[in-house]
């Protein structure tokens, strides 16, 4: 359960929020889950609604903001995005903007469609599939940038 | 790279992806479900409080003015019972209208009974709102072969809220509820001063005409009260019903300005009340409110000789008489009254879970008495608030 809200939120604090929060709600509806299935499903799901009431209460949707600078022309090959560092993945994904994380674990990971992600998050489709490509986007980009950071280093030493 | 090609590549990362929280997230849920209980606690406390003062501040609040227009008198009365003479008692009345004749005091104990309910549990999680999830469909989706989270240990108070010395084990065909019997033992500390009243017969003392000695005091002293109960108790969430009954003794004694009026009150009461209790392995601490209906029955006397006063020639000393030749029966009268009483109380499960004792403490107030005439000029004692000390002991007979 960690590891999903690691996944949605933008730093180590504010997934351990979100844990706390899931495993209080869990204690509270314990009584209430009776025969629904895997009780890691369970909590899975109210792990990541959490999460996303997280995400809503702060309302911080700075979706539009490029930290990135310059486009890239460049493209990420499967290699690179399979021998990369688990830890470094998660740490580009916390870094994006909160709106495009969201959006990015919701369809990326979870597999929602952007009509379910326009409804979870209040935003409409159009948004969510423009959120998404720009997260997609600027998600190669910092894994293309860590890779040629990595190259320089090893070619310098 | 394809478009299914990144994504299936990152969600196949994250799957098995697992990160042990630090301790401080377990320390931190512990806390918070301690200081909620707290909280919840504080609530139960200041609701019944509340009830009983804004019944006290209802009573108190109706007041009647009354005349005074009874004469200074001297009489004699000679009462037979049964054939018998009794001794002739001289006494001599002083209103206060005599004493301040301007003055007017106010009547007492013409008290409306107080609407009180019985208090229900502010947090009730089966009523809170289920979980939103969007898509009911995607849940045989995800993916769970791997995300192998740590093993959780959770202590017996954890597991499902439950207490096994209280709620016992989990099953689908067990009751909801509880249910218990046992006995209550209770001794009384007076926390306000009971006071006396007189009237002239067969006026009632409480809207007939007041006698001077109407704001003396009296002691109350209310030793023991033996109460057996029966208990409902709902599982998991600490609610519960308890119904009683109860035998009280009480030495009393009625200081009028003739004299010093000495007995006994014995009393058989109904009562029922609702706790909320809060659980921790073998203990349990519950907030109760109940309410108490009681038959009085008042008597005056030494002994079994009944006990009256008298004057001296000289007048101001009073003198306790009684019969010695026992000829006189004791003088009594019987009223109904009607208290409420908030209190908490612990419980600790013993090695056989279904026998526990019980220790609390409680305020009582009388906020009902019944208007009682009288025949002689027998003083009658309005009840006090009292402070209630119990121990107790009960059986559970279905776990």
């Amino acid at each position: 359960m960690r590891g999903v809200a690691l996944r949605y939120a933008s730093c180590e604090e504010a997934a351990d929020d979100i844990l706390q929060d899931t495993f209080i709600k869990a204690f509270d509806q314990l009584k209430n889950y009776q025969d629904q299935g895997n009780l890691g499903g369970w909590l899975y799901r109210i792990t990541v609604n959490t999460a996303l009431q997280a995400y809503r209460k702060q309302k911080s949707r700075n979706t539009h903001e490029d930290t990135y600078g310059q486009e890239s022309t460049g493209f990420v090959s499967n290699e690179s995005l399979e021998n990369m560092k688990l830890e470094d993945l998660l740490k580009l994904i916390q870094e994006l903007p909160e709106g495009f994380r969201m959006v990015f674990n919701l369809r990326a990971i979870e597999g929602y469609t952007h009509k379910e992600i326009g409804e979870m998050l209040g935003i409409n489709e159009g948004t969510s599939k423009s959120q998404y490509a720009r997260a997609k986007k600027q998600l190669q980009e910092r894994i293309l940038a860590e890779e040629n950071e990595l190259k320089t280093r090893s070619y310098g030493s | 790279m394809a478009h299914k090609d990144f994504e299936n590549i990152v969600k196949g990362r994250f799957q098995g992806f697992e990160s042990a929280p630090p301790e401080s997230v377990w320390s931190n849920i512990s806390d918070f479900r301690d200081r909620r209980r707290k909280r919840l606690l504080y609530l139960w406390w200041l609701l019944p409080i509340l009830a009983v003062a804004g019944g006290g501040i209802a009573l108190y609040s109706v007041n009647a003015s009354e005349d005074h227009t009874t004469n200074s008198q001297h009489t004699e009365k000679q009462v037979n019972y049964k054939g018998l003479n009794k001794q002739t008692i001289k006494h001599k009345k002083v209103t206060k209208k005599e004493l301040n004749p301007d003055k007017t005091v106010s009547q007492h104990n013409v008290v409306l009974p107080s609407t009180q309910q019985t208090s229900t549990p502010l947090h009730n999680p089966e009523q809170e709102a289920p979980i939103n999830d969007f898509t009911p469909n995607r849940k045989a989706n995800i993916p769970l072969s791997k995300m192998v989270v740590r093993p959780i240990q959770f202590s017996a108070t954890v597991i499902d809220g439950l207490s096994p010395w209280f709620d016992g084990i989990r099953r689908d065909n067990i009751s909801s509820w509880t249910q218990s019997f046992g006995i209550q033992l209770g001794s009384f500390f007076t926390a306000s001063r009971a006071k006396v009243y007189t009237a002239e017969p067969p006026n009632s003392v409480l809207s007939g005409q007041l006698n001077s000695e109407g704001s003396n005091n009296a002691t109350y002293q209310r030793f023991l009260e033996i109460a057996p109960y029966y208990e409902w108790k709902r599982r998991y969430n600490g609610f519960g019903i308890r119904a009683n009954l109860a035998f009280a003794a009480t030495n009393i004694s009625a200081n009028t300005g003739n004299g010093t009026f000495l007995g006994n009150q014995k009393s058989y009461g109904l009562g029922i009340g609702s706790s909320y209790a809060f659980v921790r392995r073998r203990f349990q601490a519950s907030a109760y409110l109940q309410f108490q209906g009681e038959a009085l029955t008042t008597r005056y006397s030494i002994g079994d000789n009944y006990a009256w006063f008298g004057m001296d020639n000289e007048g101001g000393i009073q003198t306790i008489t009684t019969d010695p030749n026992n000829t006189i029966p004791p003088s009594s009268y019987n009223q109904w009254v009607v208290s409420g009483e908030v209190g908490i109380r612990g419980e600790y499960a013993l090695r056989n879970p279904l026998w526990r004792l019980q220790a609390g403490i409680g305020y009582r107030n009388y906020f009902w008495q019944q208007n009682v005439p009288i025949e002689s000029n027998e003083a009658v004692i309005v009840l006090p608030q009292l402070i209630h000390f119990n121990l107790g002991v009960s059986y559970r007979f279905r776990y």
